[in-house]
């Protein structure tokens, strides 16, 4: 019996000590895996951002900085629809639903210590739906009727109609400080210092901009989100060259990059497959995609009613002479399909983008696939299809005619971006293969951008657009924009006006969903533009930040739950 | 002399006025502008036309011009257009570390360039001369931005012992200042080196002609004759004779070595003038472009007016020609 209890006490014991050391270790890997204070992040970047005062700022990249300085009243989640609370702990509806009612956070402070309060928020619509300001948001703000705060607690957004969209107009926008900026007009915001010693709300405190060298954020100490954030310091290292950051990264000088080129992030790629790297790479869907717009009319036409037309009347639209080339939207297909898309993702993009076939980017969350018309690449079906529109190589020169009309046409791109650059030569020569001569173009981006498609005075183009968050295509194909510059080719449809006056003011996701699957499908037919391919963004970072998350909303969404082991920080991080 | 001062004054002022006024109204009649640039599609169309009355571009170029004009006598710049803030700011954040690259960069090649060229061409046709010879001509083949990659990926990627870019630490204000000025010499020594070994290629290659030109002159021929020591022939009659087209060179290669910084400001991602320009161009920021294309005209002109002054001091006969 004796014995018996001596092996249970020793079993005990041995137990006890067995569970307390594993305990220990479940301590000690818990303590591992808790987020720890400290460390910070240097993040490599091409160009100064133009301002931090997010009323003026126009970038992404401006943005980004600014949305770690500033906040919104709620943020966006990841599928686009939904949002989690910010400035707002909530939000609820009106019984008409024509009002948002939000609720403020009571224990949020200015960079300066000043609290916030409902009046910030009332000052910042103000500022942002002034024309003058010339905020690049203002078109979310359209439908708000007014904004009224009943306490210092409470904003109340009037609109003027009811849309699925509602919670997203309100909440777009950084809050900026009423207390620094109320006794300004709008030119004295444009040039006060503001822009470049920004006041927030966010988790990291602006601390210094030196010009075409850093911009340093420090951690907001008085953050209302206990214990967050974990970083020390942001630094945002300003490094012009691609090959220096490349550089720069593998060399640990930088922990990371979110805007690589396709080229730099394939290198970045090899070095990590043979040999063990400190660098983890990701790709996420980005905001950019690039296609060929075809000009509808003829550029000449096209001025001579532009100057007449004082009142910009879309019925003189009836004047202009279609274009000689594009106008049929079976020369558009017949183009597209001579077109090999695959080919240019590989070669120009390194396979680092997707094919798109529709206007309707992958990220928006109405993208839906199976609704676009989808021209696979067929150029035997191409020369067909313009030999039945009367294209045909009468002389054997190898470009096709039209009794006096050859099938000739210039093809415009801005300078200064490669991967468009080496697309339209690829284009040039796949196009040349159908009998049609393409005639590359490469000019400045302002003589582009400000004069060459704003007053169509081209045939085609191959440029590309930066896509918000908010599903709206009204400045590129709706009639009420027809004769604003971005709406260079002229697309005119009372179909199409209907169907996304329609898709905007449904009331539910689903219902507009109807209407965008037939948006797409019409203008993935009609091809006023054939879409090429939407691009990835790259990203490379050091493997020791943790938490770390990326999708489509960006690279730096969640930068104040990152932090850094004790034991993997480096020299740098203390300073 | 006073007279060949103020004529060459005169003519200064000229060039300098006709100079930013080409550059002015070229930039300016290019079509496009530069607010279409940096505005999105979604931004409605009278916030933009707003902006380019803010930024005053819809007044007629006369009036611009003429408003610019009047604007630089009270040394005012006018509001960058992408940056929104004054462009004599960004201009004085960028013109110090721009002088200091170039003016360092052109001493060091000067004086290697020339001592190498006087060396060379004393030792003219031995194994000396025919190394100095490759190496110049390494260097005169090779551009500033070209030779900073090799240095960079040389001294920095590989070695480790220069960083590879920008002008100070990330945490250069923690430091003291001799710390501080040991970090601005470590930042600066690859860049100067770039700049300054194309700029020594030159003035090696130049002063090697003319001083060799020169020590086959007559004159020296007829001293050496009279006895005269060597050294004292070399320095004091070779070298000052052979010193007015070295000196000619510098004003006439201002420009180049400008371009060269612009170049390895970008390669070494250093904050001057140079890449404060490239970036303003693209994204046709006038008032900035203006305001460096004055001050780089001008600061050309100034040196090519001292070195008119100085090359007359030496040799009077210069200005016998006007």
């Amino acid at each position: 019996m004796k014995k018996n209890l001596k092996i249970s006490l020793l079993l005990l014991l041995i137990i006890t000590l067995v569970s307390s050391c594993h305990r220990k270790q479940i301590l000690e890997k818990e303590k591992k895996t808790a987020p720890q204070q400290g460390g910070s992040v240097i993040i490599g970047i091409r160009t100064d951002p133009e301002t931090l005062n997010p009323l003026l700022a126009v970038s992404q990249l401006s943005y980004d900085i600014i949305s770690l300085i500033f906040n919104k009243l709620a943020d966006i989640n990841e599928d686009l629809r939904t949002f989690h609370p910010r400035l707002a702990k909530s939000w609820e509806f009106s019984k008409d639903s024509l009002s948002i009612i939000f609720h403020l956070h009571t224990n949020v402070f200015w960079h300066d210590s000043v609290r916030f309060t409902s009046k910030d928020v009332i000052f910042t619509h103000k500022l942002q739906t002034n024309p003058e300001i010339g905020w690049n948001g203002i078109t979310y703000k359209t439908y708000i009727a007014s904004v009224e705060a009943p306490d210092d607690s409470t904003v109340i957004y009037h609109f003027r109609k009811r849309y699925n969209t509602m919670l997203m107009d309100a909440v777009e926008g950084y809050i900026v400080p009423e207390h620094l900026l109320k006794d300004m007009t709008p030119s004295e915001i444009r040039n006060s210092k503001f822009g470049e010693n920004p006041v927030g709300t966010g988790p990291f405190v602006f601390k210094r901009w030196d010009f075409q060298q850093s911009i340093t954020l420090v951690r907001n100490q008085n953050y209302y989100e206990e214990n967050k954030p974990y970083l020390d310091k942001v630094i945002f290292k300003i490094l012009p060259d691609e090959r220096t950051i490349f550089n720069e990264l593998r060399n640990r000088e930088i922990d990371m990059a979110y805007y690589l080129s396709q080229g730099y992030y394939v290198m970045l790629e090899k070095l990590s497959i043979n040999k063990r790297s400190h660098i983890k790479l990701r790709r996420i869907l980005g905001r950019r995609y690039d296609f060929i717009g075809w000009n509808l009319y003829e550029p000449d036409s096209y001025i001579t009613v532009f100057n007449e037309n004082n009142k910009k009347d879309i019925k003189k639209i009836g004047d202009l002479e279609p274009h000689r080339l594009f106008s049929s939207q079976r020369v558009r297909a017949a183009l597209t399909m001579a077109i090999n898309r695959e080919e240019i993702r590989k070669v120009v993009l390194k396979g680092l983008a997707r094919a798109i076939d529709g206007p309707i980017p992958p990220i928006w969350p109405v993208y839906n696939d199976t609704a676009v018309y989808k021209w696979e690449y067929n150029p035997e079906k191409a020369k067909e299809i313009l030999k039945e529109e009367g294209w045909i190589d009468e002389d054997g020169d190898n470009v096709l005619e039209k009794g006096d009309l050859e099938f000739s046409f210039e093809i415009y791109t801005n300078a200064g971006n490669t991967n468009r650059e080496q697309a339209v030569t690829i284009i040039q020569d796949q196009l040349s293969r159908i009998g049609v001569k393409v005639i590359p173009k490469i000019v400045e981006p302002a003589y582009l951008f400000g004069y060459i498609l704003p007053t169509r005075q081209y045939d085609a183009a191959l440029i590309g657009w930066g896509v918000g968050l908010k599903v709206y295509l009204t400045p590129l194909f709706h009639s009420k924009t027809f004769f604003f510059p971005f709406h260079f080719t002229g697309y005119f449809s009372k179909e199409y006006d209907y169907l996304e006056d329609m898709a905007l003011s449904a009331m539910s996701y689903e219902e507009s969903q109807k209407y965008w699957n037939k948006i797409s499908r019409k203008l993935s037919y009609e091809l006023p533009y054939t879409w090429l391919y939407y691009e990835y963004q790259c990203i490379a970072i050091d493997k020791r930040y943790k938490n770390t998350k990326f999708d489509v909303r960006g690279a730096i969404i969640n930068i104040e739950d990152w932090w850094i082991p004790v034991g993997e920080r480096l020299k740098r991080d203390r300073f | 002399m006073v007279a060949y001062f103020l004529r060459r004054l005169l003519i200064s002022i000229i060039i300098f006025f006709s100079g930013i006024t080409v550059v002015f109204f070229i930039i300016h009649i290019i079509p496009g502008d530069p607010v279409s640039n940096y505005v999105n599609p979604y931004l409605p169309e009278e916030v933009k036309q707003h902006l380019v009355e803010t930024f005053g571009l819809n007044k007629p170029l006369i009036i611009q011009y003429f408003n610019w004009i009047l604007n630089l006598f009270k040394l005012d710049f006018g509001y960058s257009l992408v940056y929104s803030k004054p462009v004599i700011l960004l201009i004085k954040n960028a013109l110090l570390p721009t002088i200091f690259i170039t003016t360092s960069g052109l001493v060091f090649g000067t004086v290697i360039g020339c001592i190498l060229g006087v060396f060379s061409a004393v030792r003219k046709n031995t194994i000396f001369d025919k190394l100095s010879n490759i190496f110049v001509i390494v260097f005169y083949s090779l551009p500033s931005f070209w030779t900073g990659v090799l240095l960079s990926l040389i001294f920095s990627y590989t070695l480790g012992l220069f960083p590879s870019s920008q002008l100070k630490s990330l945490y250069h204000d923690q430091l003291n200042v001799l710390e501080r000025t040991m970090d601005y010499l470590y930042h600066a020594t690859l860049p100067i080196l770039s700049l300054g070994l194309s700029i020594m290629a030159v003035f090696a290659k130049y002063t090697r002609e003319s001083m060799i030109k020169s020590l086959s002159s007559s004159f020296v021929v007829g001293a050496l004759g009279r006895g005269i020591n060597r050294k004292r022939i070399l320095f004091k009659y070779c070298f000052k004779n052979a010193l007015i087209p070295i000196i000619n060179l510098i004003g006439t290669a201002t420009p180049f070595i400008i371009g060269g910084a612009v170049t390895v400001e970008v390669v070494f991602s250093l904050p001057g003038m140079g890449r404060l320009l490239v970036s303003s161009a693209l994204s046709r920021d006038y008032p900035v472009i203006m305001a460096i294309t004055t001050i780089v005209f001008m600061a050309v002109i100034m040196i090519n007016f001292f070195i008119d002054i100085i090359l007359y001091k030496i040799d009077p006969r210069v200005g016998l020609n006007e």
